[in-house]
């Protein structure tokens, strides 16, 4: 595994299991872009164009995730909290996509998408 | 009384209660048990009490499916395969035992109490301490292991003996002074003699290396010479039976199964010393637990799969510890500091100096110490009982003048299936749980998913002589008496008719002090 895909990974875990260690200082930015959510977003960038590849539907999902997360607003500890919590939502309800051999949320992976749009 | 055969004169006569040939986990069970019930007991093994190449060369045969390495999957000396066995236990599950309409062929002709009421015997002969399962007392402790949905996944652990008993080393002094055995070593069983209607067993012919010849005589035989040896040696026996002996139906030979012994997916995780603490070996009594996510029955049930649980690979946890007594050890002199624990942290380092070379280069390369984890996740699936998935003999000959065996080990899509649907549930687990997430291996991605060209067999030999009701179905009985030779038995794990996902050897000792409980009466009437 080349380290910028355990980077990307470790930003979905820490989402989840480390969140408290997640959220940012105080004075950190408002309405954060997307791409502040991923510890390397250029990895992340190019497993959204494998979900896309993969699941070109996704497209239309993944831009009404970035509009609403855009919406919702805030720094990115609240960002990070946001999609923290449909990841874990979707695993609950068990809705997951494979890519690239990875099973994961769809909301993480339609953040990747989204970043790739 | 111990016996050397290459010290007998050439034509020697052996004469028994009840011969037992091969004396590995299945035959040192079911002598002892014969023995200590007083019994006239001739314990025959083809190898010695260390290992000889030329006798292990013997074991050698030709792979025309899945590649097998037959002389490296078990082992030609007294103790058998116990000699490199992991010591993984656990009880088959009611469930493998059943008649299961999705997976063919299977159901066994024996309730699962009988198999069971003989497995804290069997815990006794392989020194795994008490037959405990569920580790109640690891509850509230930082080993317990995840909440998983217990209508998703299941915390199962299996007892791992430390070390693993190695039957020979362990009973030969106890097989040397019991009354009324006698333990031959380096006798060769080449075939087993019977009369005119091929229906009983009069003699097994004994041959060593030097051409020393001989013959054993019982009233009862039992074959325990391992999954592919037992179906080797009634294959050979057929001077009165042209297609071996107890084969009226075909049966011996097929239905030969193992489990895939291979990573089939990487759990990437951020605590990977947590991880393997709880899901690596865990020190318990006289024997370690350790812990399988496992399939419930209700969903094998309802979605048709096959009997099924996942492990993380142990074998990480030393690495962790070396690379995080690196780590520690680097940060402090850097510091300034005296480095403390010194002694234990210079002890698991060097336990894996691999994995610190290793963590160095990341260090190097990478500037990040290896952690978050990587660990190997295996898939322990039931195989399908597939009469094709057979033992044959050879053209080839060995250095006994026998025809060697020619394995055709096959495993099907059920098994591929089963193994996609565990991972799932363990991936959504794990993801939920915020463990971590998972990634199949390149092979298993594909849609259908096929087998790795590099696929190993992890040595588990079943199937080859199964327990049937009928002798259209089978070659044994419930009693595991051949149906068709009357005073010819079979131990081991030859006769099971599936094979759970757990690992065989204490389900065959279990087994075959069943055997011995039954002969006992049997022999006497």
């Amino acid at each position: 595994m080349t380290r910028s895909r355990r980077c990307l990974v470790l930003t979905f875990i820490c989402g989840i299991a480390a969140l408290s260690c997640a959220l940012p200082a105080p004075g950190a930015r408002a309405e954060a872009p997307l791409e502040l959510l991923f510890a390397d977003p250029g990895a992340a960038r190019r497993l959204g164009r494998r979900v896309l590849q993969a699941t070109p539907a996704c497209r239309t999902a993944a831009a009404g995730l970035a509009r609403e997360l855009a919406t919702a607003g805030g720094s990115v500890g609240s960002l990070r909290a946001e999609l923290a919590r449909r990841v874990r939502s979707d695993f609950a309800h068990d809705r997951v996509m494979l890519v690239d051999g990875w099973v994961l949320a769809r909301s993480e992976a339609l953040a990747c998408a989204a970043l790739a749009l | 009384v111990l016996i050397d055969f290459r010290e007998l004169p050439d034509g020697a006569v052996l004469e028994g209660d009840i011969c037992v040939v091969g004396a590995g986990a299945a035959g040192i069970a079911l002598a002892r048990a014969l023995a200590r019930q007083g019994r006239d007991v001739l314990l025959l093994e083809s190898g010695g009490v260390e290992p000889e190449a030329e006798i292990q060369e013997l074991y050698a045969g030709e792979s025309l499916g899945l590649d097998y390495p037959m002389e490296a999957r078990r082992l030609r000396l007294l103790g058998g395969s116990t000699n490199h066995w992991q010591g993984q236990s656990l009880p088959l599950d009611p469930i493998d035992l059943e008649a299961r309409p999705w997976v063919p062929y299977s159901g066994w002709p024996i309730p699962h109490a009988e198999l069971l009421a003989h497995v804290p015997a069997a815990h006794d002969v392989l020194g795994l301490g008490p037959p405990m399962y569920e580790p109640g007392h690891l509850a509230g402790t930082d080993l317990a292991p995840d909440p998983f949905r217990p209508d998703r996944l299941r915390s199962r652990y299996f007892r791992i003996g430390t070390p693993p008993a190695r039957l020979g080393e362990k009973y030969l002094g106890e097989l040397r002074r019991a009354p009324g055995l006698r333990l031959v070593l380096h006798a060769s069983v080449t075939r087993l003699g019977a009369n005119a209607a091929a229906s009983r067993v009069e003699r097994a012919l004994l041959a060593d290396l030097s051409g020393r010849r001989g013959v054993a005589r019982a009233r009862v035989f039992v074959l325990a010479c391992g999954g592919l040896e037992n179906a080797r040696i009634l294959l050979l026996s057929d001077d009165v039976a042209p297609h071996g002996l107890a084969n009226g139906s075909g049966m011996v030979g097929r239905f030969f199964m193992d489990h895939p012994n291979i990573a089939f997916a990487d759990l990437l995780v951020a605590d990977a010393e947590a991880v393997t603490r709880r899901y690596g070996p865990i020190p318990d009594g006289p024997s370690q637990l350790y812990h399988a996510a496992w399939l419930p029955e209700t969903t094998q049930r309802r979605e048709r799969l096959l009997n099924v649980a996942a492990t993380i690979d142990p074998h990480r946890s030393t690495r962790i510890k070396a690379v995080q007594g690196l780590r520690s050890l680097y940060y402090e002199v850097r510091d300034g500091r005296l480095p403390s624990r010194l002694g234990e942290r210079l002890t698991a380092m060097a336990g894996d100096l691999g994995g610190v070379a290793a963590a160095v280069r990341g260090r190097i390369a990478d500037g990040a110490w290896p952690s978050p984890g990587e660990l190997p996740v295996f898939v322990r699936v039931e195989p399908t009982p597939d009469p094709e998935s057979r033992v044959t003999l050879g053209r080839a000959v060995d250095a006994l003048g026998l025809r060697r065996l020619r394995l055709d080990w096959r495993l099907g899509r059920l098994e591929l299936r089963t193994a996609r649907a565990m991972l799932h549930e363990l991936a959504v687990e794990c993801g939920r749980l915020g463990i971590g997430r998972l990634r199949l291996r390149r092979w298993l991605r594909d849609d259908p998913p096929s087998w790795p060209t590099d696929l190993e067999p992890i040595g588990h030999n079943i199937g080859t002589t199964r327990m049937a009701e009928s002798p259209a179905a089978g070659v044994v009985d419930r009693h595991c008496r051949c149906h068709e030779v009357d005073n010819l038995y079979i131990a081991g794990s030859s006769v099971f008719p599936t094979a759970g996902f757990t690992n065989p050897t204490l389900n065959l000792v279990a087994l075959a002090l069943r055997l011995a409980d039954h002969l006992g009466s049997a022999v006497q009437a």
